[in-house]
């Protein structure tokens, strides 16, 4: 984890998987951890910067949590009776076979009151008492995931990744990319959280999955990043694409989103993406 | 009467280069229902990537050749100059993270079969070999 920030409407925001220049990778910040240390989250090393071939990746600043197991999980135990929670992660999907929750926020008798599942060629998003909605997504990507919950309410969010392009409205779904409405209503509230690989049985991990800039408040969304903003300005230019090209040529990680088009790795593929974006509206 | 009006923005531009001068330089002059809007950049020596939305008031896409945008680039310099959303994009770097030389870089010529009743330009970033936006300054002189 990378730091905690305390927001005035924060549950436990920004419990980040990543961290600044001067500290080094941590998931201190979480409650506990289950078959995960302070190993398993790094950042990317020069030259072994591809997941596939057993490097780290991270979406953003410096640092990933990789997780290679089922049964591997953080746990944050501040959200205490929560009537509303929203969250924003980013989950890399690795290579894996057979079903497992990867994110669930449960109530105080240990349910789940909503959770995000991956078999490897979807995710699902589930509230307790509702119904679901799903999206076909591909190995070795980064997707964002982003939940808003409140009781009494549905569900409602977007998973969006791999360089899905912009969903233009009235179009709820479409490649990589899709608007998460699940109708429902409960008395839920919400006791833990917990990330990573849940399952304890039928899961077999080929590539790694990682998680990263995961925050979590009580009443604001917490925003999608601005993906090709290499150097955290906040908006996509010329600028970003020599700092992905920096990046490329081992001058030290970037503070923004190098990894432009979400396939894991900072290579010549983002300085195109990057250019791209420039002028578009993403 | 064109590359006059360019040829004195260079001159200007290259007696004053220093950190604070780092500017895109937009020179459009009309003729007979014609146009021709020269890009330029003034480096101070470490500007390696630049870009500038320009709008081009009252022309549509199809009056816009673009096919001269970046045909006086350096050699390594590439980029990408397009029309979209309504604007020319023109967004420039060196894949060798090489910085321009010190004073005024040709960039190219747009052509327009117009008369634009006006031209602006817009998020301007102009930056360096570290990737640090040094300059927003983009200059319009309409001739």
């Amino acid at each position: 984890m990378k730091q905690k920030a305390f927001l005035g409407t924060a549950i436990a925001a920004a419990l980040l998987l990543g961290a600044n220049v001067a500290s080094a990778c941590a998931i201190s910040a979480w409650s506990s951890a289950t078959g995960l240390t302070v190993a398993d989250t790094n950042e990317p090393a020069a030259g072994v910067n591809n997941p596939v071939s057993g490097g780290f990746t991270r979406y953003s600043a410096r640092c990933g949590l990789r997780v290679n197991a089922q049964n591997k999980f953080v746990q944050d135990n501040t959200p205490q009776n929560e009537t509303s929670y929203r969250v924003r992660f980013y989950y890399y999907t690795g290579d894996i076979t057979g079903s497992t929750q990867i994110f669930r926020a449960r109530n105080g008798s240990g349910a789940n009151v909503f959770s995000v599942s991956h078999d490897g060629a979807n995710m699902t998003v589930n509230l307790i008492g509702g119904g679901s909605d799903s999206l076909a997504v591909v190995d070795n990507r980064w997707y964002m995931v982003q939940l808003d919950w409140a009781q009494g309410t549905g569900l409602t969010g977007r998973i969006r990744g791999a360089g899905a392009t912009p969903c233009v409205a009235p179009a709820t779904s479409c490649s990589n990319n899709e608007e998460i409405i699940v109708a429902g209503s409960t008395a839920e509230q919400v006791q833990d959280v917990q990330l990573g690989l849940l399952a304890t049985s039928g899961v077999t991990v080929t590539t790694p999955v990682f998680f990263d800039e995961f925050d979590s408040r009580r009443t604001t969304t917490p925003p999608r990043l601005v993906r090709g903003d290499a150097n955290a300005s906040g908006v996509v230019n010329t600028a970003d694409v020599t700092n992905v090209l920096l990046e490329i040529n081992n001058q030290g990680l970037r503070t923004g989103q190098p990894d432009c088009n979400e396939s894991g790795v900072v290579n010549t593929a983002d300085v195109t993406c990057v250019l791209l974006l420039i002028g578009n509206p993403d | 009467m064109k590359l006059s009006a360019v040829f004195c923005v260079a001159m200007i531009s290259s007696a004053v280069a220093n950190a604070s001068d780092n500017r895109i330089v937009v020179s459009a002059s009309s003729a007979k229902g014609t146009s021709a809007v020269a890009i330029d950049v003034v480096s101070d020596g470490s500007v390696s990537a630049f870009q500038t939305f320009l709008h081009f008031e009252g022309v549509s896409d199809k009056q816009i050749d673009l096919s001269g945008c970046l045909s006086n680039l350096p050699k390594d310099m590439v980029g990408r100059c397009d029309f979209s959303a309504g604007k020319v994009v023109v967004a420039v770097y060196s894949p060798s993270i090489t910085a321009l030389p010190a004073g005024l870089t040709p960039v190219g010529v747009i052509k327009l079969v117009a008369s634009p009743s006006a031209i602006r330009a817009t998020d301007g970033d102009i930056s360096n070999t570290k990737g640090e936006s040094v300059s927003s300054l983009v200059d319009v002189t309409v001739n």
